[in-house]
């Protein structure tokens, strides 16, 4: 009788399928208590899984037949779990964390299989990864690690400006836990912001960018702090010659609250003067001009508290500062910078129920930037300021197995001091002024949702409204054709000056061909309110932001980008090919001798026309045996055509870099040593330089024609490393490991710079070249206990 | 996991280095150059026309010149003059060793108008350029500070002191610290390898302060402090600049200052006020000069 019953129970589920239950919870690392940020829930043999969002929370509709839950996260051990449940379920699930793993090269985390997603174009990097990797001083760096991947670059050597796809570096979303950080760059970016031993998990978006972001065309680069150990104390730290870190994570109260307090200082311009001094001391000869009178220090602190309210409930407060001072004398002899960055963002998690969770914040962030021109008459101070205040949510609704809705908002208010000039003292011949300040409001919202419309096909789909209001008070000129003013228009205190709004559709789709491989199409159009007015090829600290205008229109861009993704049979393989094709409008570039400085009429020395880029990306990663490692290449092509420069003709942007590939492999040699390398090539970048020169009151001076018309040379490097785990002391809790590294093992004399400037003579002119590293090598000493 | 990390590294980044570079430009079309100057007196003025060098390099014999083309100089009072081409001579006045040189014999200038120059080359092209010449202020005194130099020598520093000619509107100025005719020539020799000319403008100056110390000008060897010796005669010529001229000065001397490239703008040629593709400058200035002897 009782085997009749359970038969008919059987069948009446199998037959009734909208009758299922679901679980949800949270995904936290055992040991630490950390979220986990896209671990894979499923259920084996079926098609039905999801992914842990950036607060480690989940929801998964389950049959109501008996079931394996399975949830895996690269770097841990697979958890299994056997389901019986009868209704909806709480269930919170502790990885432990897989020693063995640790030692790949790998630095993307996969999904299920990295080509079931339905966002080409994404990657995420655990920090573990990046810190293996070779690199400069031995300090290893995010942003760095990023740039070995298909479709990403920089625009200098030893830089951090990222240019994703063809974008300038104005164009990336920095965010720090949700907050947003105008410049990611330490020491004109040889660092990054981003201190490693205080980040979990960094993830980035090129192709398909989700609805809940926006406000930059590029790209969005979402890094997430660590929240802090609440199970136990832990201290870590680090000495060395260019800097130094402390990091202090421990439970408040055990299991439902913690903190992690990490500090980095560096004094790199002592070493720089100490190491030179030295060099010029020993006679070498190249460096018989070095001033030792360098000043070049950091420090960034990032701070975190979380406090688990209840089950549903959960608050964190992050905070973020950091400050650079720069004076490096064979870079620029009469002027130092200043700047930094500082966020705080308080956040409330809140679960509704078993499908709804949301993210509500508060968030305050601030930039500010100065130089001094220490020249003996004028001897000013420049500085300017920009600071936001935001108010966001945005929700996570699992409808069904089939759809994931996340809807949101967000209001921000932005405060602009553009530049002041100021004399620094009595005697300074300098006097004050300012430019008037700018303050915006914008306001966002966006739906979206990923829907499975069939076991091969799968889109995701949403639109983001985004709007834009300039307010007094403010004072806007009218131009005619010669940009000189017709007229003056005054505006009061809140009077609304300009409004912009724009609907940012984004669309991505994803055809499984086979289990095996897949095809995915994405189109997303971004609009960008804010612009960077560089008025140097690289970009400094002391570019201006600045909002939208009446003149300054934002920026738009579409981009389609159709890629095929394949992994082999047995997963040793990963391949991808994907093309883009991005079209921008309204972007900005400055006139021929232009005069940027405190020049309260900045839309007169700007011109404004489309950019365009295409390409295609190609990464092939072995991920399993001895070797193991992964090749990327992209080919490109970016240019701009703006009425008014070039003569109206399209031409390069300077980081146009039409070849780019990397190898970055792994050699496992014994079960101690690995050895690693990192080679890298790309097609040099474009420049303007003069057609010829000409006589005027007896000296010669250079005259040029087209903006960007000389290709530099191409740019390659090979690095190597080899890492060795001491013996292992079985009584000791404490582990070392030797790295040994060479960057730039051939030597050779990238160019950072090339400029053409007068002979002493005066008759003719001499081309130059600066490069900044020679061949680099280093050793260091990691260990843990 | 506890993460302890030392480094102990020896190596040699933040270390930039310079070595020549060479460049294959293609060859293109010589433009014309037009170096022209009117002050405020009764002349003879002088106007250059040189043709430009593709490429970096100059031949030692100096610029290819014009000597074969009309030049007329008008002022809108009603003044016009065709100037005259200075012969070769054998003697060695400037004017006449380098070529290139025509001048004017009725012509005057007179602060507070403008100035036009029309050049009609052998081929048919035609350049117009204007400029309007700026009033001045005489120069009421030479003061001289003496300052540290970087190398422990002390300097010393010219200050001017003279009084605004228009308080509410920008004034712009060239300086000059050599008196000799060879300035408004120059040579090409290595001697000369100071281009002795500084630019001024009172836009930031605080109201009131009207001693202003002059910069040595500029040059690829600028050691960047004047050579006076104690006892020198001094002799310092201020020209009055439209905002024109200034701009063009300004980029000229920003060119000395070329120096990496990537932290500066995307050069451009400086902003000529020759039309037609020409490429040099045509000034009006007031002048306005003094003498002192260092030390006093």
């Amino acid at each position: 009788m009782k085997k009749i019953l359970f038969f008919i129970n059987l069948l009446y589920n199998i037959c009734v399928f909208s009758q299922n239950y679901t679980v949800h919870g949270l995904v936290t690392d055992a040991s630490s208590g950390e979220r986990l940020i896209g671990a894979t829930i499923f259920i084996p043999n079926t098609n039905l899984y999801t992914i842990s969002n950036s607060y480690g929370f989940y929801s998964l509709e389950v049959p109501r037949v008996k079931s394996v839950l399975k949830v895996s996260y690269l770097g841990y051990k697979t958890y299994t779990r056997n389901l019986d449940i009868t209704e909806n379920t709480l269930l919170n699930i502790r990885l432990i964390e897989d020693s063995n793993s640790l030692n790949e090269i790998l630095i993307r985390a996969k999904g299920k299989n990295d080509i079931t997603n339905t966002k080409p174009g994404s990657y995420s990097l655990s920090i573990d990864r990046i810190k293996k990797m070779p690199a400069v001083a031995g300090e290893v760096d995010i942003l760095k690690g990023l740039q070995l991947l298909p479709g990403i670059q920089t625009s200098h050597e030893g830089t951090t400006n990222l240019s994703v796809r063809g974008g300038s570096h104005d164009q990336n979303l920095f965010l720090l836990d949700d907050a947003p950080i105008y410049n990611p760059s330490h020491a004109l970016g040889f660092f990054s912001v981003f201190n490693p031993d205080a980040i979990k998990n960094v993830k980035i978006y090129k192709s398909h960018m989700p609805s809940q972001f926006g406000g930059r065309l590029s790209s969005v680069l979402d890094v997430r702090m660590k929240e802090g150990n609440n199970k136990e104390q832990k201290v870590s730290g680090g000495i060395g010659l260019i800097a130094s870190r402390l990091t202090i994570e421990a439970p408040i109260k055990k299991d439902k609250s913690s903190f992690m307090i990490s500090g980095r200082y560096s004094y790199a311009g002592h070493t720089v003067n100490a190491l030179g001094s030295g060099l010029q001391y020993l006679g070498v000869s190249s460096l018989n001009d070095f001033s030792s009178k360098n000043e070049i220090d950091f420090f960034d602190m990032n701070a975190k508290i979380n406090v688990e309210i209840n089950e549903n409930n959960h608050l964190y407060f992050s905070a973020y500062t950091g400050r650079d001072h720069f004076f490096y004398i064979d870079i620029d002899d009469s002027s130092s910078m200043d700047w930094g960055n500082s966020i705080a963002n308080l956040r409330w998690n809140h679960i509704y129920n078993k499908r709804l969770f949301s993210n509500s914040m508060l968030v305050y962030s601030k930039y500010d930037y100065s130089y001094i021109l220490r020249d003996s008459a004028l001897n000013f101070k420049w500085s300017a300021k920009m600071q936001e205040i935001d108010l966001k949510s945005d929700f996570d609704f699992y409808l069904n197995s089939s759809n994931h809705i996340k809807f949101g908002f967000a209001l921000e208010n932005h405060f602009y001091k553009p530049g002041k000039l100021g004399p620094r003292t009595n005697e300074s011949i300098t006097k004050s002024f300012e430019l008037a300040h700018k303050k915006t409001l914008e306001g966002s919202i966006y739906i979206n949702n990923e829907q499975k419309i069939t076991d091969k096909l799968k889109i995701n789909y949403g639109f983001r409204y985004s709007n834009f209001f300039l307010l007094g008070a403010a004072i806007v000129n009218q131009y005619d054709v010669d940009f000189d003013i017709i007229a003056t228009k005054e505006y009061k205190n809140g009077e609304l000056v300009q409004f912009y709004h724009g609907l940012e559709p984004r669309f991505s789709a994803r055809y499984l061909l086979n289990p095996k491989n897949a095809l995915k199409v994405s189109y997303t159009r971004t609009q960008q309110y804010q612009h960077l007015i560089s008025n140097s090829t690289v970009g400094l600290p002391t570019d201006v932001w600045l909002p939208s205008d009446t003149h300054i229109k934002p920026q738009i861009a579409d981009q389609y980008s159709l890629g095929y993704y394949k992994t082999t049979k047995n997963k040793k393989y990963d391949f991808f090919t994907e093309i883009y094709f991005k079209k921008m409008n309204n972007i900005i570039d400055y006139k021929d001798n232009a005069d940027l400085f405190l020049n309260p009429n900045i839309e007169t020395q700007v011109l404004s026309g489309s950019g365009q880029s295409y390409g295609a990306e190609f990464l092939l990663e072995k991920k399993t045996g001895d070797l193991k490692g992964w090749l990327s290449y992209t080919w490109s092509d970016t240019k701009k055509t703006i009425e008014g420069i070039n003569d109206n003709k399209a031409y390069p942007v300077t980081y146009n870099k039409q070849h780019n590939f990397s190898a970055t492999l792994a050699y496992q040699l014994t079960k101690r040593t690995t050895l690693s390398s990192v080679f890298k090539f790309t097609s040099g970048g474009f420049i303007t330089i003069p057609e010829g020169t000409f006589n005027y009151y007896g000296a010669s001076f250079n005259y040029y024609s087209s903006r960007n018309g000389y290709q530099l040379p191409a740019y390659h490097r090979i690095d190597i490393s080899l890492s060795v785990d001491a013996k292992r002391n079985k009584n000791r809790k404490w582990q070392g490991t030797w790295n040994y590294g060479i960057y730039n093992v051939y030597d050779r004399k990238n160019v950072f710079s090339l400029f053409v400037k007068q002979r002493e003579n005066l008759v003719d002119s001499q081309a130059t070249k600066m490069y900044l590293y020679g061949i680099s090598p280093y050793i260091s000493y990691n260990f843990k206990f | 996991m506890k993460n302890i990390f030392i480094y102990g590294s020896a190596l040699l980044f933040f270390l930039g280095c310079v070595e020549p570079f060479d460049l294959e430009l293609d060859k293109v079309k010589a433009r014309l150059v037009v170096q022209g100057l009117i002050e405020n007196n009764a002349g003879p003025h002088y106007i250059r026309l040189t043709k430009s060098n593709p490429g970096l390099n100059i031949e030692d014999h100096g610029p290819i010149v014009v000597e074969d083309a009309t030049v007329i100089i008008t002022d809108d009072f009603g003044q016009t003059e065709t100037l005259d081409l200075i012969p070769k001579k054998d003697e060695l006045d400037p004017y006449d060793t380098f070529g290139g040189f025509y001048k004017t014999s009725n012509f005057i200038g007179v602060e507070g108008r403008t100035y036009s120059i029309k050049i009609t080359t052998i081929e048919g092209k035609i350049y117009t350029a204007s400029d309007y010449m700026q009033p001045i202020s005489k120069i009421d005194s030479i003061k001289f500070q003496n300052v540290m130099g970087g190398d422990k020598s002390d300097y010393y520093v010219p200050s001017l002191y003279f009084k605004d000619p228009q308080e509410n509107e920008e004034n712009r100025y060239l300086v000059q610290l050599n008196e000799e005719e060879n300035v408004k020539v120059g040579y090409g020799g290595s001697w000369n390898d100071l281009w002795e000319f500084a630019i001024l403008s009172d836009k930031y100056f605080q109201p009131g302060k009207t001693g202003v110390s002059i910069d040595n000008g500029g040059g690829p060897r600028d050691w960047g402090w004047h050579n006076y010796m104690l006892g020198d005669l001094a002799y310092i010529r201020m020209n009055s600049l439209s905002d024109q001229s200034y701009n063009y000065y300004k980029f000229l001397l920003e060119q000395f200052q070329q120096d990496g490239g990537a932290y500066k703008p995307s050069p451009a040629s400086p902003p000529t006020n020759i039309s037609n593709g020409g490429l040099g400058f045509f000034r009006a200035s007031a002048v306005a000069e003094a003498e002192a002897i260092v030390g006093e």
